[in-house]
């Protein structure tokens, strides 16, 4: 294959340098000080506030629902039910499911039936939140209860109940029963490989249902003007420029370019907040239906039942091997449990089949997946997008070859990596392989770890089981063939006074890419950071881009942004050289200041040179500038590396691949079953860091996360589909004092610059949740010699286990 | 339970002092003093996470200790002395522990922040040279989604030595 088909970004040689510095967070004072402007602190006048009615009951048929009583409660507005709503709204699903598997499933209030608890079912609008929470609560709906499924296999039985019947009996999908679709991903032939390897090692895995849990609760607040026919709306999310488009697939005679979309700051998203929701469209008609702005922030009982989350996956998978070692075909059975709507099911299948071949080149590759409805709260994008569920199976199957063939578990994996020098390639489902050093981050990672003394398992001094495990992952930035196309636009603008406004359309969630794309700003035109300063997310003045999501905010933004600043950074020279009585070439912007590269003291300040283009002598400049001189740069940065899966569900879709690595030390606890987690380390490619301190807090928050899902958290549905984890004291997410430090000097990162990239970036926020699963889950099996079936690996799991293996007494 | 003739008051008046200015509305007596700062006196900094005292986003002082807002009426608050968010800083200049949460990035969405900042402040009021496990334990009632802690805690060990030096 080629290397690149794409001309790169000409790659900024820094000179003042704060690409790759410690620097500070751009919004830092305003968190510190409380004068962020989040959703819930927005208040409009006349705002009116909403807030849904939810299902009881996991599955039921509505018969009635009587709104008198909250409608005579004084400041309650109105109360509507689906048949209120309806004239108003389309049912609607992911962009994904209507386009080539031909069906929506979503209603923004339940007509008929309610499919999981926390299901819409009616909408009340009040003066203000309280008054809408107390009426809530006096609708009254009468429902017949139908038996309700909550795992995927038994949905799949012939006895099963149908959860949307009226789409199973249509041809024009591929639901059938309660199987939404089956697909799969091939690259090779595992069939011969299977049969003709010297091992075949095989194992089933299923891990548990998470909440990502953005601290700040989704919320929308819509605005209609019905003197200019649009509608604003604030909403705490990930894809400002997304969002109106997919709002409009849910309203009638709603147009996106007639939506205004403004960001609020985003108190987290990890993925729950790239999506389009019920509240979104109820807030968008209810506001135009009243004339009035409408405001809806969910509660965390809400989030918990309804907010969307992980989808629990069952791995069933074959690995096979050479009794030399080199793995030879990755063979895998997938039935995810996707909820009462499939929403992200399918792309997430899809996409996480591609790459979870992870760095190891592995020849042959099928992926079988099944999506089934069940009873419970959908899924949705969630860090890691379906990778921490494959990779959680994948390295527990090497360590399981490894340990069959008699061979260490990480020289294994190094037989099956590729070394930097056999880049570029393309891996069995075609992603294409560059610039990354594999080889050298696991070498590190080996001996930070210090795998050697730490592995075979052995009790401590004070009698707990130790071992070490570790996890890699090929993470993707970006897709090109789940949007149809994957791009950033970005305006980079310097006014009179030589300052510089970065107007960027992505979005700001905590992830520090908009202080990175300032860093990189500034370095591109020589001009300290506290001159520059950074806009995001407002669709009416920023430009396009497809948003936050898939370690792709600092390849796209990033880039995007850096060739605006070099358009901008010709348009100043162009005006600089002649006013500096020189050639282009030889100008040059430092340390905010314009000058001749072999004269520095023939030069100005960026303000002076900013007062002249806009004040001076209009005589004194080229001919074709003497009509004015423009300061603004723009670019939009869009992959050319990025393709279209194919029929066999492969392709290179994302414009560039990070691969990371974790190795965790845990010791096991005989008398608690509590999991202590003694070392971690990680290791990763993700090119030029561009903020080694914001990368750092990526990276120790993806841990951190993944530890909760592994060690503590999981949804628990009765199976009659009562929901039991429906708070936050009983789901219980990771606090300081649950948690172990994870000091920077933990975490490696080998730069290997992408040659596509303006610094040479690559996306890192989501990679460490990824690896962790596998790191934890390999660790407890090098110290027990136990491997667990599920997740959370939590003490009521443990203890048992250390039992039944004859580890500790009862 | 009241006298039974009695009705109860829905509306009552509360005097409150909110980051030393005296502050008098007149409230539905079911008022959170989450609500208090937020809808009556606009002091928005005070986040609302779970409004089930879990997750400490909504952590203020009263009366110089670190209470969750959402779990305490307003009505409680009467007479006494309340510190927010916006409180800390001395007309601009950042408080230690402000400044040491941005500095050593303590923070990464902000949602739980202010909430930090508050639980910080009241827990070096109490302890000014505490032990990493003593931050972690004192901080324990908070919820951080995205830093994973280890940022937040070296933090306030540097606010204590910011603190202790008098900067």
């Amino acid at each position: 294959m080629s290397k690149t088909q794409l001309e790169p970004p000409k790659q900024i040689v820094s000179t003042s340098a704060v690409v790759g510095a410690r620097v500070n967070t751009k919004i830092g004072r305003k968190l510190v000080t409380g004068t962020g402007r989040f959703l819930d602190d927005i208040m409009l006048p006349g705002m009116l506030h909403a807030r849904f009615v939810r299902s009881p009951h996991a599955h039921a048929r509505i018969l009635n629902i009587d709104t008198s009583k909250a409608l005579e409660m004084p400041g309650v507005e109105l109360v509507w039910t689906a048949e209120d709503i309806d004239p108003y709204v389309l049912p609607f699903s992911h962009p994904e499911n209507a386009k080539h598997l031909g069906f929506v499933d979503e209603e923004v209030l339940a007509s008929d039936r309610v499919r999981y608890v926390g299901d819409e079912v009616a909408v009340v609008l009040a003066k203000d939140r309280n008054t809408a929470i107390e009426a809530a609560d006096l609708v009254v709906v009468e429902y017949e209860k139908l038996p309700a499924v909550v795992d995927a296999e038994s949905a799949l039985l012939d006895s099963a109940t149908i959860i949307h019947p009226h789409l199973s009996s249509d041809p024009k999908n591929p639901i059938d029963g309660n199987l939404i679709y089956a697909g799969k991903t091939v690259g090779g032939d595992t069939k011969t490989a299977l049969s003709n390897a010297d091992i075949v090692v095989e194992a089933t895995f299923t891990n548990n249902k998470t909440n990502p849990s953005p601290l700040e609760p989704h919320g929308c607040i819509a605005d209609w003007n019905n003197g200019s026919q649009k509608l604003t709306i604030w909403a705490s999310t990930q894809v400002p420029h997304r969002l109106p488009e997919l709002i409009c697939t849910a309203v009638v005679d709603l147009n996106p370019t007639n939506i205004i979309c403004k960001l609020s700051d985003v108190g987290g998203g990890f993925g729950a907040k790239v999506g389009r929701y019920s509240h979104h469209v109820a807030t968008c008609v209810l506001s135009m239906y009243t004339g009035k702005p409408v405001k809806m922030f969910l509660d965390r009982i809400e989030e918990m039942q309804a907010g969307r989350g992980r989808y629990d996956e069952t791995m069933n998978g074959r690995l096979a091997l050479s009794k030399e070692g080199k793995m030879l075909a990755l063979d895998i059975d997938m039935l995810q449990n996707t909820g009462a709507y499939a929403n992200y099911g399918a792309v997430i299948a899809k996409s996480s089949a591609l790459t979870c071949g992870g760095p190891y080149l592995i020849p042959n590759q099928e992926i079988r997946y099944k999506l089934v409805y069940t009873n419970i709260m959908p899924g949705t994008a969630v860090r890691g997008f379906g990778n921490p569920q494959f990779m959680y199976a994948i390295e527990q199957l090497i360590d399981i070859a490894a340990e069959k063939l008699g061979m260490d578990a990480f020289d294994l994996r190094l037989l099956n990596v590729p070394k930097l020098s056999d880049l570029p390639l393309r891996t069995a489902t075609r992603l294409k392989l560059r610039d990354m050093d594999v080889y050298e981050c696991l070498t590190q990672l080996r001996e930070r770890i210090d795998w050697d003394s730490n592995r075979g398992g052995r009790r401590t001094k004070d009698g707990k089981l130790r071992g070490v495990g570790m996890g890699t992952v090929m993470q993707r930035n970006g897709n090109k063939s789940a949007k149809g196309a994957d791009y950033s636009g970005a305006i980079v603008r310097m006014d009179r006074f030589g300052s510089v406004t970065v107007f960027s359309g992505t979005s700001s969630i905590g992830t520090g890419t908009t202080t990175g794309i300032v860093q990189m700003v500034s370095d591109t035109l020589g001009i300290s950071m506290d001159r520059v300063d950074i806009v995001v997310g407002d669709t009416d003045i920023t430009p396009e881009d497809m948003g936050v999501w898939g370690d792709r905010s600092s390849v796209f933004a990033g880039t995007a942004a850096t060739m605006a600043a070099q358009n901008l950074k010709d348009k100043i020279i162009r005006l600089a050289a002649h006013l500096l009585n020189t050639s282009e070439p030889n100008v040059s912007i430092s340390n905010d200041r314009i000058f001749e590269s072999n004269q520095p003291e023939n030069g100005m300040s960026i303000e002076e040179f900013a007062n002249t283009a806009t004040y001076g002598d209009q005589t004194n400049r080229p001919p074709d500038l003497q009509s004015g001189v423009s300061l603004v740069g723009e670019a939009r940065f869009e992959t050319q590396e990025g393709e279209f899966m194919d029929e066999y569900g492969t392709g290179s879709v994302s414009h560039v691949y990070t691969f990371s690595s974790a190795a965790i030390v845990v010791d096991v606890d005989l008398s608690t079953g509590e999991i202590d987690i003694v070392d971690i380390a990680i290791a990763e490619d993700a090119g030029t860091i561009i903020n080694p301190k914001l990368a750092a807090g990526q990276v120790q928050g993806a841990v951190i996360q993944a530890l909760g899902e592994v060690l503590l958290e999981g949804y628990q549905y009765e199976p009659d589909g009562s929901l039991v984890t429906g708070t936050l004291l009983d789901y219980h997410l990771p606090t300081a004092a649950d948690m172990p430090l994870l000091p920077e000097d933990s975490i490696i990162h080998v730069e290997t610059p992408d040659p596509t990239t303006s610094f040479g970036q690559k996306g890192l926020g989501e990679c460490a949740t990824v690896t962790v699963f596998p790191a934890v889950a390999n660790a407890v099996a090098d110290a027990t010699g136990i491997r667990f079936p599920t997740l959370p690996l939590s003490p009521s799991r443990v203890l048992p286990a250390l039992v039944d293996a004859g580890l500790r007494e009862l | 339970m009241s006298n039974a003739n009695q009705e109860p008051q829905s509306e009552l008046i509360v005097n409150i002092t909110v980051n030393g200015s005296k502050t008098t509305e007149i409230i539905p007596a079911r008022t959170l003093l989450s609500e208090y700062v937020r809808e009556h006196l606009y002091l928005t900094g005070t986040h609302r996470g779970c409004e089930t005292a879990k997750c400490g986003a909504c952590t203020v002082l009263l009366d110089g200790k670190a209470v969750k807002s959402c779990n305490v009426l307003a009505v409680q608050a009467n007479g006494r002395n309340v510190t927010t968010v916006e409180g800390l800083d001395d007309h601009g200049k950042l408080s230690p522990v402000q400044q040491s949460f941005w500095d050593n990035h303590g923070m990464q969405c902000g949602y739980c922040t202010p909430g930090f900042v508050i639980a910080s402040t009241a827990l070096l009021n109490q302890n000014p040279d505490p032990t990493v496990d003593e931050i972690r334990f004192g901080l324990a009632g908070n919820i951080c989604r995205c830093t994973g802690y280890t940022k937040i805690i070296e933090s306030v060990q540097d606010a204590a030595q910011r603190i202790s030096k008098g900067s």
